[in-house]
């Protein structure tokens, strides 16, 4: 039979104090896990939601990303017209050349934050179709307009509608804002191909370029032809496969992120080792009594493990609870000087939620292991006699 | 005084178990909290390190692909206050694996000595550089870290640009501004890159620490409203908004170290609490014999701050060790590439465990201590 539960209820709050205190480092431990997951979340999604499944993006051979890579007007001539890339209804394939380029914003403390400035044509947003304008317009090409994305707006002076933005060698005019289901594009600004090429010196070069798919091409055939054609000779893949390889550092993020959580995992689990400790010394009569009434030793091990398990899932509980105000809080990213400044909020999701449930579960249990086996092993006439 | 720590010991001693488990568990806390630390610390010593430089950074005002031209190293250099001027560009190639980055900038050889005699160049090395062209000076943290030695030929492998450089190493530099990196020469730059004229980057340095704001105002004002204007800042500016980059990191790394010195805080707090319940009536038959309220709180005291400074020193060790087993110069932490954890950082960490060990004995054992000799002895539980 087991014991009932009421018994272990009692004797939590029989020790408060020191539950308390051990409750405190298993919720600190359970909170910095949530707010280190939903840091890490909160990047992936800006950084992979970029992609959209029936796009190729094209690059310089050898080059491991977009700001690295360098195309020429030719070999985007070549392309244009190979099988497999979508048309409009005009007949006009719907290929994206793409200058990016990193410029500064001055920002608090002499800091320059970069700013990613891509150059696209009109024709762009049929490609990217997760673009939407939520206010004003598109470009014009061939004026110095540009549009914004939403996580910028307001974010530096001359970042809203109307406005005047001074990027590069030049003062834009902001025409319009747009989202783009949570991608890195939201924190972009979007300006006409060929003013960017004039403004940053860079003749009638590319850095990429991205097409969008017909339904049912087949990709490995058009990727061989790529790189196999002489004229073009350059790297397609998959955006989706092009934006998994790019976000190493949120993969790093999240070993660290991780680490800290396994390793401050373990202090609790030492935390709660020594009042589940202290709790079964100073209840090794009542132990002996139990036993003395008919409780099997399995149902006592049972019911402290059960003890400290509560312990850390009602600690987990305020660990989620005390992280929470995180989710949706937005923030810069700015990882090496050469890469773009990049705007993400945290997101606790469900399923972060339910691992950090299991995590403090878990602490719970392996601190309340060696203790509960311990109670379980005492001999009930050595329990009863110490008195 | 001795007896006093056998006491001390005698009671550590007691309740093994508990003991080694609030060591372990402060051990672990303060190794995180020790790694951390680091980056802020880093960061503060080498802002303080700057400080009195009389060096200007006068870079770029416009964007990573938007450089200076070269042009600008002769008006720089007759500017007044003006001693030396070096140009450079970031180059950031690629020695054998992707991974194996470090940063490597090509830089007009001719004042080097004069812009940073503080980086420590080996003897003869800045004379062989000023003298070969295809020579290359390279910090000892990436000489260590790729076994080279000097005469070595290397191949850097261009990433931004679309070549490769040949470069011979002819020295070291011991104390530069990063652990690991490399220079080479401007001119071979050029020549491979076909002569393009850009600058990402002018070191100026001028005549007296004095005169830094006021050269750096006088060059910005006349790059003004030209196609490449400029931004100029001392040197500890410079490095600052550099470091700026990483204040996201800074800042969480800050927050999470106190959220660890809080959760230390609470084991400590409950073991003393915990060893403190247990020896209610102890302490009211030492009280009785003599000893002082103000003593018996002192030992309880000096046992948690043996736990705290055996923890503290447990966890330096393990952090300490980690970091030069694997020089963290492999960038697997990212941001955290080729930090080492500095002296200092070893002492933050053992000066917050000896004031958390304090504090959690403290309130616990005065209140113990101050209770009187016969409530303490009428408590039994």
């Amino acid at each position: 039979m087991a014991i009932p539960f009421k018994y272990n209820r009692r004797s939590l709050f029989v020790r408060r104090v020191s539950n308390l205190m051990t409750g405190g480092a298993v919720a600190i431990v359970v909170g910095v896990f949530v707010a280190a997951m939903a840091m890490v979340g909160g990047l992936n999604s800006a950084i992979r939601d970029t992609s959209s499944p029936d796009n190729l993006i094209v690059i310089r051979s050898g080059a491991n990303s977009e700001s690295t890579s360098l195309i020429a007007l030719d070999q985007l001539d070549a392309l244009k017209f190979l099988p497999g890339i979508h048309r409009d209804a005009a007949g006009n394939p719907l290929i994206s050349p793409e200058l990016t380029s990193q410029v500064f914003m001055p920002a608090a403390d002499h800091t320059l934050d970069t700013l990613p400035l891509r150059g696209v044509l009109p024709l762009s947003k049929e490609v990217h179709d997760r673009v939407h304008i939520i206010s004003g317009r598109m470009f014009e090409p061939g004026l110095s307009e540009v549009m914004i994305g939403k996580l910028i707006v307001n974010q530096y002076p001359g970042c809203s509608v109307g406005s005047n933005l001074r990027l590069g060698r030049r003062t834009w005019k902001v025409v319009g804002v747009f989202e783009a289901g949570g991608s890195s594009f939201e924190s972009e600004v979007w300006a006409d191909l060929h003013s960017l090429q004039e403004d940053s010196r860079r003749g009638s070069s590319f850095n990429s370029i991205r097409l969008k798919l017909e339904p049912g091409a087949d990709i490995p055939s058009l990727v061989q032809r790529i790189a196999s054609d002489p004229r073009i000779n350059l790297h397609a893949q998959t955006e989706s496969e092009y934006y998994r390889e790019q976000s190493t550092i949120t993969a790093r993020l999240r070993v660290l992120g991780l680490l800290v959580a396994g390793v401050m995992a373990f202090a609790a689990i030492f935390a709660a080792m020594n009042t589940m400790y202290a709790a079964v010394s100073a209840r090794t009569t009542e132990i002996g009594t139990l036993r003395a009434l008919g409780f099997s030793p399995a149902a006592i091990m049972t019911s402290f493990l059960l003890e400290s398990s509560a312990l850390a899932l009602a600690a987990g509980v305020v660990g989620i609870i005390l992280a929470l105000p995180i989710n949706g809080f937005s923030t810069k990213f700015n990882g090496a000087i050469s890469s773009p400044t990049l705007a993400f909020s945290f997101h606790v999701t469900g399923t972060i939620i339910l691992q950090a449930l299991v995590f403090a579960l878990l602490i719970g249990l392996a601190g309340g292991w060696l203790p509960a086996r311990q109670a379980m092993r005492l001999s009930v006439v050595n329990a009863l006699r110490r008195t | 005084m001795q007896k006093y720590a056998i006491l001390v010991l005698k009671n550590l001693l007691r309740s093994r178990r508990r003991t080694i488990l609030t060591i372990l568990s402060m051990a672990v806390s303060l190794f995180i909290f020790s790694i951390l630390v680091s980056l802020p610390t880093f960061a503060n010593q080498m802002l303080a390190d700057t400080a009195s430089s009389v060096r200007i950074a006068c870079r770029t005002k416009m964007g990573i692909d938007y450089p200076l031209p070269e042009a600008y190293k002769l008006k720089i250099a007759t500017t007044p206050h003006v001693v030396a001027v070096v140009p450079d560009v970031f180059f950031g190639g690629i020695y054998h694996e992707a991974s194996d980055q470090f940063p490597s900038i090509a830089m007009d050889p001719e004042k080097i000595d004069v812009m940073f005699p503080d980086w420590g160049f080996s003897r003869d090395g800045v004379e062989q550089f000023k003298k070969i062209k295809a020579a290359c000076l390279v910090a000892q943290g990436t000489m260590r870290r790729f076994k080279l030695h000097t005469g070595q030929e290397i191949q850097l492998r261009g990433t931004i640009f679309p070549f490769s450089v040949t470069l011979t190493i002819v020295g070291t530099i011991a104390k530069g501004p990063a652990p690991s990196f490399l220079i080479f020469r401007r001119d071979y730059f050029e020549e491979a890159a076909g002569r393009p004229g850009i600058v990402d980057n002018f070191w100026v340095r001028v005549d007296d620490s004095k005169a830094v704001p006021e050269v750096a105002a006088a060059l910005d004002r006349q790059f003004a409203n030209s196609s490449a204007e400029t931004q100029s800042d001392s040197e500890a500016v410079f490095m600052g908004s550099i470091l700026g980059r990483f204040r996201i990191f800074m800042k969480l790394a800050g927050a999470l170290g106190l959220i660890i010195v809080t959760a230390i805080g609470l084991v400590a707090a409950n073991t003393a609490a915990m060893s403190i319940r247990e020896r209610r009536s102890e302490i009211a038959v030492m009280r009785s014999i003599g000893f002082t309220a103000r003593r018996i709180l002192s030992l309880f005291i000096a046992e948690s701050l043996v736990m705290a400074a055996l923890g503290g020193a447990i966890g330096c060790g393990v952090s300490f060790a980690l970091f030069k087993a694997f020089s963290l110069s492999a960038d697997a932490l990212g941001p955290f590439v080729a930090l080492r954890i500095p002296p200092l950082v070893l002492a933050e960490t053992l000066a917050v465990a000896l004031v958390v060990g304090f504090l959690s004995a403290y309130f616990p054992a005065r209140a113990a201590a101050r209770r009187t000799i016969v409530e303490a002895l009428r408590l039994v539980d």
